[in-house]
């Protein structure tokens, strides 16, 4: 595995400009605030993070799907923001992937499953009728379904079989990208296992490359090998699954962690969780606050985080954005093991 | 489980829909006891008619369903026996309910101060200024923070916790005997879904509510519930003490949901229903 | 055969079925198929030549003869009915056609692309939609002179900018919808996406539109017939027959009532085709 990484974001901006709600002037929607990460090849990234992160608009921005407003994209060593089109982008657009969160309407309700699986090839590819049949026959029974199935249209499939559709669809191209944005949020839970396990069974046999974005940790932790976690546009912490999850340094993510519900009524009611309960929500992203976009949760902030943004910075190949982590770690250490899940 | 305390008895439940396909089961001979101050967790996945259940306790079943048997029992009569009026006077008052998305159970155009005053203005005949009064002060005991600010604002200007603390501002605010609650949390974060879960624990206890927790996450159950009830296409698969359900489950179903709930530090892997089925 | 198999096919169709067990639907395919029929076999259904003067008969009320009776030069009513269906459906359905297609392509490259271009579409849209269809129409036909394409063309002028907007109305509820985003997402063109993946969803509607323009359009025709623009006489239009039969409403009444009589028809069993085809579909989109 090279240390290269396959995708780099450098400096994402996506701003929107809308209508401030309140004051009805001209304001600025930060979904996606300076971020600048790094995507290992074949590892599995898992992206965390609550409603108004910004955790889609960063995915679709990785999956080519939207332009950003500002910084780089660089996807194996080509960077994506030059006007060298054409031929490389042709040849990108397929190595990258997406499969979408909604199963319902991701796919095209008037086109059978051989058509909607089989048009990456078709425009990539000067395939017979004939092979891309074949392909497809392929690709489903990869993602578990039948090679009759493909005559069928979508509304004859339930909810998990169209995620698989629409993942056959990803896969079809081989892609060495694929962009996972709540893959299994609309699904059942047993539902859900066979897909997550279906993802994992496909990364062994292929050296495919995961960025998969969830806002359920419990999720993420059982699909990444490296986690990031977002808040209000921003990263505010990286580290790799087991560093993150046993050893949390910033407090949105050490609070986000006490604050998942354990399917265990003895852990789960254990006295001491209700202590560490986050206070507030997630404010809005159309002009967010100075300084650390945490500080109206955090029960940690002073006065130097209401002014200054804190930097994400690197210590022992993890980051974090925090004024005080150390000060934190030292005085307010929550340690965590697997036995307190 | 019978005992005195019990608020509610749901005797052989049976509920169909009328569809162009046929009658459809929803559910099917469902019984179980809610005592005083206790909280049930009905669990289940789509279609195993949980919601289908709190409706009909409320009444508020879609027109075309079909109650084909059993009886519900609450305050010593079968509200399935009760006409509309009868039951008007209990929603609200004796049994409320709350919804998953709290911004389409709130009237978009009428302010949060009123949609709270309607409930005891409506049920206890009180004079305006003093329903408001009491809203105020559901609002404030629910942790929404500048309760005046949103007395006086529209749903859509408020967040998905202060609004869901606003829906269930109006249905504690007369401190029902029941309350149901159908997927609550399921619109919120992670962190917001803490906050809505503690409030509901403590006004159990505070005011002896009982409370139905409707949810497709068994972990949720093993937050908040005393008893749990597990359903599956229709039919109770398992019912009991929390703990014990967790510790021991008896039916293949709901070993086969807590295999299948990923959780944090679990590092083996995750059974899904077929994958248990096959072995 | 060939015939035989699209019959069964046809028959067999789901949407078709529901479509004649609609109350409105079964008039509607009744009266639109009869019309077409008469409209194609009229060669073979009309009793006389439909410019034969039969000076002998002139005026003559219906009879066994003249089942709807004789003009003014003697000719049967009832064949220049069945020759001017050709013309009215002719007129309506390729004036349809024409509008259908220019504002199919004007809607999609409006709706898809959004921006400058569908400000610039939108507003000459605007300007056509300014005015009552009448008058455009025949400030068109008067211009364009007589005959019955410069009819058609007249019509498509009034009508393309309804389609346009029309159609730039379903592309912006869809274009955001996932399964277009995921078509982005392959790599599909411009081109792909709106007529491979957008097109089949704007059918539909565009159906149900055309269906009810072609009720329209036939009156529109009748109209400038009747005022004596675009078709001319002799040929034997329903309007310009209800033109000519002015003179003798009083005491010969058959000359201009019959023809407007099958104005009407026509007219409202396309509107009732076109109502049922909403009903049909319609449910079929929500579905």
């Amino acid at each position: 595995m090279s240390s290269k990484p396959l995708v780099e974001a450098i400096s994402i901006k996506k701003y929107y400009e809308v209508e401030h709600p309140r004051t009805g002037k001209n304001a600025f929607l930060k979904a996606v605030d300076d971020v600048s990460i790094g995507i290992k090849q074949t590892e599995t990234y898992g992206l965390v993070g609550e409603s108004g992160s910004g955790k889609t608009t960063l995915g679709r921005i990785l999956a080519l799907l939207e332009k950003p407003t500002s910084g780089k994209l660089i996807y194996d060593g080509f960077d994506l923001s030059s006007t060298n089109k054409s031929l490389d982008y042709r040849r990108i657009r397929r190595e990258i992937q997406i499969v979408f969160q909604d199963p319902y309407s991701s796919l095209h309700p008037r086109k059978k499953i051989v058509d909607i699986v089989g048009e990456p090839l078709l425009i990539h590819e000067k395939l017979t009728r004939e092979q891309i049949e074949n392909e497809v026959a392929k690709i489903l029974e990869i993602v578990g379904l039948k090679q009759e199935h493909m005559y069928r249209y979508p509304h004859e499939f339930s909810g998990g079989q169209r995620q698989r559709i629409a993942l056959a669809r990803a896969l079809i191209l081989k892609p060495r990208f694929l962009v996972l944005d709540e893959p299994t949020s609309a699904l059942d839970v047993s539902v859900q296992a066979r897909i997550l396990n279906l993802l994992k069974d496909i990364k062994d046999r292929t050296h495919i490359t995961y960025f998969f974005i969830s806002h359920n940790i419990a999720v993420i932790d059982y699909m990444s090998d490296r986690i990031g976690v977002m808040y209000l546009g921003k990263i505010v912490e990286e580290a790799s699954r087991d560093n993150l999850i046993y050893r949390p340094l910033h407090p949105y993510t050490k609070y986000l962690l006490m604050s998942v519900p354990i399917p265990d009524p003895e852990k789960a009611r254990a006295p001491d969780r209700k202590k560490l309960r986050l206070k507030g929500e997630i404010p809005s992203p159309i002009d967010p606050p100075n300084g650390c976009r945490f500080v109206t949760r955090c029960p940690f902030a002073t006065d130097k985080c209401m002014r200054e943004e804190p930097v994400l910075e690197e210590t022992n190949g993890r980051r974090v954005a925090c004024h005080y982590w150390e000060k934190i770690e030292k005085e307010f250490p929550i340690e965590l093991s697997w036995r307190e899940f | 489980m019978t005992c005195l305390e019990d608020i509610l008895k749901v005797n052989n439940l049976t509920v169909s829909y009328r569809t162009l396909r046929g009658k459809v089961k929803a559910v099917e001979n469902v019984s179980f006891n809610l005592g005083k101050g206790k909280i049930l967790a009905v669990v289940g996945e789509t279609g195993s008619g949980k919601t289908t259940v709190g409706l009909a306790i409320l009444r508020i079943l879609p027109p075309n369903a079909v109650i084909e048997k059993g009886e519900i029992w609450f305050n010593g009569k079968n509200i399935l026996d009760l006409d509309e009026d009868a039951m008007r006077r209990i929603r609200g008052k004796e049994i409320s309910i709350i919804f998953q998305e709290p911004k389409i159970t709130l009237n978009p155009v009428l302010k949060i101060g009123e949609q709270i005053a309607e409930v005891p203005i409506e049920h206890l005949g009180l004079d305006k200024k003093e329903a408001y009064r009491l809203a105020r002060m559901m609002l404030e005991r629910t942790g929404v923070p500048d309760p005046d600010r949103v007395m006086n604002s529209y749903p859509h200007e408020l967040s998905g916790g202060m609004a869901q603390r606003v829906v269930i501002s109006i249905a504690m605010i007369l401190r029902p005997k029941l309350l149901v609650a159908d997927e609550p949390t399921s619109a919120l974060d992670v962190s917001v879904q803490a906050q809505v879960l503690d409030l509901i624990q403590e006004l159990v206890r505070e005011t002896g509510t009982s409370v139905i927790f409707i949810t497709h996450d068994l972990s949720l159950a093993a937050e908040i519930a005393d008893e749990i009830l597990v359903m599956y296409y229709g039919k109770v698969v398992e019912y009991g003490d929390v703990f014990e359900v967790f510790k021991s489950p008896k039916h293949p179903y709901t070993r086969a949901l807590l295999n299948a709930i990923p959780r944090i530090g679990f590092r083996g892997r995750l059974k899904s229903l077929e994958e248990m089925i096959n072995e | 055969m060939k015939t035989n198999k699209i019959i069964t096919m046809l028959i067999k169709n789901e949407k078709l079925i529901e479509l004649w067990r609609h109350p409105n639907g079964k008039i509607g395919i009744i009266i639109s198929v009869v019309l077409v029929l008469m409209a194609v076999f009229a060669p073979l259904i009309s009793p006389y030549d439909p410019n034969y003067p039969d000076t002998a008969n002139r005026l003559a009320p219906p009879s066994i003869k003249h089942l709807l009776g004789t003009d003014q030069l003697g000719r049967d009513i009832l064949s220049r009915i069945i020759w001017g269906s050709r013309i009215s459906l002719s007129i309506a359905f390729l004036a349809v056609f024409v509008t259908s297609v220019i504002g199919l392509v004007v809607g999609l490259v409006s709706g898809y692309y959004g921006g400058k271009i569908d400000t610039l579409l939108m507003r000459i849209t605007d300007i056509f939609m300014a005015f009552p269809r009448l008058v455009l129409a025949l400030a068109f036909a008067s211009a364009l002179g007589p005959g019955i394409y410069n009819v058609i063309i007249a019509i498509s002028i009034v009508y393309w900018s309804f389609y346009a907007r029309l159609i730039r109305g379903v592309v912006l509820q869809i274009r955001n919808e996932l399964y277009i985003q995921a078509a982005k997402a392959v790599g599909a063109s411009d081109v792909r996406i709106m007529f491979r993946h957008i097109l089949p969803m704007v059918t539909a509607p565009l159906l149900v539109q055309a269906t009810l323009d072609i009720g329209g359009t036939i009156l529109l025709a009748s109209g400038l017939g009747f005022l004596g623009i675009g078709v001319q006489p002799p040929t034997p239009e329903w309007g310009v027959m209800v033109s000519e039969g002015r003179r003798f409403i009083t005491h010969e009444w058959w000359v201009s009532t019959f023809p407007g009589l099958f104005i009407l028809i026509a007219t409202l069993g396309f509107n009732l085709l076109g109502d049922a085809l909403r009903d049909v579909l319609d449910v079929k989109l929500k579905r």
